[in-house]
């Protein structure tokens, strides 16, 4: 049943996705276009043209990616509701699924979406590397990259390739608590008579400050601790133990919305 | 739907009726075998379970006979059959001789007056 | 079919002190105990507001009850249930981007009971095109659309919520023969309308509900024989304001 629900689940959303790669691969291929065919970067004065061009894709590249993100999370947030609690709920909740399985498929489907945005993303910034160092004529020091991110002397305790592993997985929890945030704050709004979306939306935001708050204080607490103990040591340990700490507070907070989103769905669903 | 069911009396009745109609005048051959109550039910837009039931009460009076092999079937007693023919017709007979009485005609003046509607 | 307590394993149905509170106030549904057997065709009636959608969903699964139980093939609402009933709601609920074809599948995909082949003969009697996308059919025709995914279905019980509102009356008559033709003994087919005279003869029983009570339950043959009038002459009697 749970891969039913995910092969379906994938069904309605593969186009928007599609979308969002071709958005992808369209810009990155005019910045490398753009780099690889640049007049020589070295000079001392490129025309003034180009410089207007750089500055026009960067902001538009980061903009773009934002709104490919920010468009994404509004999206999931919208097929969820409308599927969960719009007039396709009585479909979804008829189907012989348990409402675990409905909300783990659509979970995970989310997360596949994001994290295949989010390689290309890291793609697209290494595309566009490799072409700006072609431009200045040099080439990635891909090997000596590989020994300092391996090696433990770098950094004087854990090689630097932990972090970035600890970084990775940390970024794939705060995605997944994201999703679950959006599916809590629709299952919340669908608690209200009226202005369900509207009230979903503010929930979010509430949700959203709430979680910010809350993770600042951890961080203040966290590194005041620190510093009262035995001075402020700068020992990669105790970086790696607040790290750590955010990573397991945001996956609390993504237990929490899931949980919320779970029962709602099981005790309190009531379509219009 | 062409069986123009009352719906302001039992519906299965008037299914009894409008079959032994059937079979008293020939529609339904005695011995020959009747359509599913499925496929009556469908016809008449009726319950299946209301026409099971008319069926019932048409092979309690013996008009239908319902055979291992053969399903159902009009019976091939068609002394039976005509028996009834006769009955349903004397209630016809009663019930206008009644109407052309309260219009004003005595008997002999309505069979005259039919003898003339033949001709007409 | 009885108001009685005693609980019989021959129900396909059996509703126990069920209630319904919102929230908010209202008592949807107060107290109702029922017992529904299987093989037949049974109409709930009762006017706007008398708690017919609310108990509706509740056997479905859709809304939690505020008391009392609901047994289907001696099972509370849930997966398995939701697996031998076929319910058709009061609105248009499919994903509008697909086409006739792909829920086609997707209903086979889920439901074990589907069969495709009575879908496909039920769409072309009524010529709707499989490659039709739903967002681009009239309303009707969506509903014809859905109650025949619905119809072709083997399910034990058959929730039908207004099957024949919107459509027009050809139509109307092409879904009441195929409801009667897709009768079998050991399914119950539960008809929720207020447009009693199209329907009133392919119903065995009735169902009046009013103010989310149990007003009677009869037979549709009873009422005639014994009121002497039709099932829906007797509703406008009983619910006269």
């Amino acid at each position: 049943m749970l891969g039913k629900l995910i092969k379906h689940e994938w069904k309605a959303i593969w186009k928007f996705l599609l979308a969002m790669i071709i958005f992808n691969l369209a810009i990155t291929l005019v910045g490398v276009l753009g780099l690889l065919f640049s007049p020589d970067m070295t000079a001392s004065d490129p025309p003034p043209i180009y410089i207007i061009f750089i500055i026009a894709y960067v902001s538009t590249y980061f903009l773009g990616m934002a709104a490919v993100f920010f468009g994404s999370l509004i999206y999931l947030g919208s097929r969820f509701y409308r599927s969960m609690y719009g007039a396709e709920g009585y479909l979804t909740h008829t189907l012989p699924a348990t409402p675990l399985q409905l909300i783990t498929a659509k979970t995970i489907v989310a997360t596949l979406m994001l994290i295949i945005n989010g390689l290309l993303l890291c793609l697209s910034g290494c595309a566009l590397a490799v072409s700006l160092a072609a431009s200045l004529g040099e080439t990635i020091p891909w090997n000596a990259m590989m020994v300092a991110l391996t090696d433990p002397s770098f950094t004087g305790g854990t090689p630097i390739i932990v972090y970035i592993i600890l970084y990775l997985v940390m970024l794939l929890i705060g995605l997944i608590t994201s999703i679950l945030m959006i599916y809590a704050s629709a299952s919340l709004g669908q608690l209200f008579n009226k202005h369900r979306v509207l009230g979903s939306v503010g929930i979010y935001f509430g949700l959203s400050m709430a979680m910010q708050i809350t993770m600042t204080v951890l961080m203040i607490a966290s590194v005041s601790i620190m510093v009262n103990l035995d001075g402020y040591n700068q020992s990669s340990d105790n970086f790696l133990s607040t790290f750590i700490q955010s990573t397991i507070a945001t996956a609390l907070y993504g237990f929490v919305f899931f949980i919320i989103t779970y029962a709602i769905t099981k005790k309190k669903l009531n379509l219009e | 739907m062409s069986w123009k069911l009352n719906s302001d009396r039992p519906i299965y009745s008037q299914i009894v009726e409008r079959i032994q109609m059937q079979i008293v005048s020939g529609f339904y051959s005695p011995g020959s075998r009747l359509p599913s109550v499925r496929e009556l039910a469908t016809d008449a837009g009726v319950n299946p379970n209301t026409m099971q039931k008319a069926f019932a009460e048409l092979e309690r009076s013996g008009l239908i006979v319902t055979q291992r092999t053969s399903g159902r079937t009009v019976t091939e007693e068609t002394e039976m059959i005509e028996n009834i023919q006769k009955e349903l017709a004397t209630i016809q007979i009663k019930e206008f001789l009644e109407r052309m009485n309260e219009l004003g005609f005595k008997l002999n003046e309505t069979i005259a007056l039919l003898k003339e509607g033949d001709q007409l | 079919m009885s108001g009685g307590a005693e609980m019989n394993n021959n129900y396909l149905v059996e509703i126990q002190n069920l209630t319904k509170k919102y929230a908010d106030g209202p008592v949807a549904i107060n107290n109702i105990s029922l017992a529904i057997g299987r093989g037949r065709i049974i109409g709930l009636l009762g006017p706007n507001g008398s708690g017919k959608t609310t108990l509706i969903k509740m056997m479905n699964g859709l809304l939690n009850p505020t008391n009392g139980t609901i047994a289907i093939n001696g099972a509370a609402p849930g997966v398995a249930t939701k697996k031998r009933v076929s319910y058709l709601p009061d609105k248009t609920y499919l994903p509008t981007n697909l086409n006739v074809s792909q829920i086609i599948d997707y209903y086979a995909d889920f439901y074990e009971d589907f069969k495709k082949e009575r879908a496909y003969t039920m769409l072309q009697s009524l010529n709707i095109s499989l490659d039709s996308r739903l967002k681009t059919l009239s309303k009707g025709t969506q509903e014809k659309v859905q109650l025949i995914l619905v119809m072709s279905r083997d399910a034990d019980l058959f929730i039908l919520d207004e099957p024949i509102a919107g459509v027009d009356p050809a139509a109307r008559d092409y879904i009441l023969k195929t409801i009667i033709t897709n009768y079998n003994e050991n399914a119950t087919i539960l008809l929720s309308t207020h447009l009693i005279t199209d329907i009133e003869n392919i119903l065995d029983e009735v169902i009046f509900l009013r103010h989310g009570q149990v007003l009677l339950t009869a037979t549709v043959e009873d009422i005639r024989a014994k009121k002497g009038k039709s099932v829906d002459a007797y509703f406008r009697e009983v619910f006269a304001c």
